[in-house]
């Protein structure tokens, strides 16, 4: 079957503003966004830029907005779609060509908060750091991000106010900060805080919809603003 | 990435602005019902005042404009917060929205005070408010 794509393109080196091109090419009834997009750049225009890498959901590369939508390319089935389907940069990062988008600044806000371990007491010798399987189901839901930033640029709180840690951030920082072996939140508080960090969110849930693990980012801001209000009063 | 934000946190903000938000809901029921709703001969300014000259429901009316105040400005200044990125613009409007809601305050208490049933404010020989 025959499908059109109508894909963003920008360039900085060449163009001020961004155009939209169109390609309408042979589809099978088994391909996902990323199998289109892999083909218009094999077999129609090779300088079409977007990033991929597992093709399995798992690395997060693809993210893409498809028809007005936060999606991974690799998982988007073209026959899912109906008309001309519009794929567009993740909205409100920087635009490096095409549909890459700049995500250094998102990583940054990453590694703010401190996405790791941190334990002060020195691990038993004999065993691992054990943890109960009521604790352990604690951080479900909040370990399985794949950082793909589709929540983060999904976020009107962050549209306005790109300072904003986002909730790609702060749900990585509850994966740590709910596990009962993580005594690490004396570090993280002084970010999650503040005036960029969990007061920013107002529970709109974009995040929530935006997420293509089913995650949900909104619930884990929650119980960190719980978690502070319990540190702090 | 700016810096900008980055400073004190927000937890007592958000605290006291889901307590008096719970606060608020029955105290405007009772402000709503007995002020603009019940009143023996149908709602007029004896009836209001009347009521209004009792110390205890004074001191609701003082606590219920106290709390919807904070409450309000403060979900005014995380307004702020959001989309006045400038640390300077952010200050002056804070300080606008303290004195705002301090003067408010003032007015309201000096009102609520000096409302006196319109028996008591003609036997003292001047109207009431």
């Amino acid at each position: 079957m025959e499908r059109t794509f109508r894909i963003y393109r920008f360039n900085p080196e060449e163009a001020k503003e961004p155009h939209y091109d169109t390609f309408t090419i042979e589809v099978d009834q088994t391909w996902t966004v990323l199998d289109a997009l892999n083909a218009i750049k094999w077999h129609h225009d090779g300088t079409l830029a977007f990033r991929r890498s597992c093709r399995h959901g798992i690395c997060g590369s693809c993210a893409v907005m498809i028809n007005g939508k936060n999606e991974l390319a690799c998982e988007k089935l073209v026959a899912s779609l109906k008309g001309v389907i519009t794929i567009e940069p993740l909205k409100q990062f920087p635009v490096l060509r095409d549909l890459m988008v700049e995500q250094e600044e998102f990583f940054e806000k990453l590694r703010l908060v401190k996405p790791w371990l941190i334990n002060h007491t020195s691990p038993p010798t004999d065993k691992e750091r054990l943890q109960s399987p009521e604790d352990r189901r604690v951080i479900d839901g909040m370990w399985e991000c794949i950082l793909c930033g589709a929540c983060t640029s999904a976020c009107p709180a962050f549209w306005d106010n790109d300072s904003f840690l986002g909730p790609a951030a702060l749900l990585k920082a509850f994966r740590y900060v709910g596990d009962t072996r993580d005594e690490g939140l004396d570090e993280r508080v002084g970010i999650l805080d503040s005036k960029i960090g969990v007061w920013r969110c107002h529970t709109i849930f974009n995040c929530v919809e935006a997420c293509p693990k089913s995650l949900n980012p909104t619930d884990a801001i929650v119980k960190l603003r719980k978690r502070l209000v319990k540190e702090k009063l | 990435m700016s810096d900008r934000g980055i400073g004190s946190g927000g937890v007592l903000g958000w605290f006291f602005q889901r307590l008096t938000g719970i606060v608020l809901v029955p105290i405007l029921l009772i402000h709503l019902l007995t002020m603009h709703r019940y009143h023996e001969h149908g709602l007029a300014w004896e009836s209001v005042t009347r009521l209004m000259s009792n110390p205890y429901w004074k001191v609701l009316e003082i606590v219920f404009l106290t709390l919807a105040l904070y409450h309000g400005l403060n979900g005014l200044y995380a307004i702020f917060q959001d989309y006045v990125h400038h640390s300077g613009w952010r200050l002056l409007l804070f300080s606008l929205a303290c004195l705002a809601g301090l003067t408010l305050l003032a007015f309201g208490v000096v009102t609520v005070l000096s409302i006196q049933a319109p028996e008591l404010a003609g036997a003292a020989g001047r109207p009431g408010p």
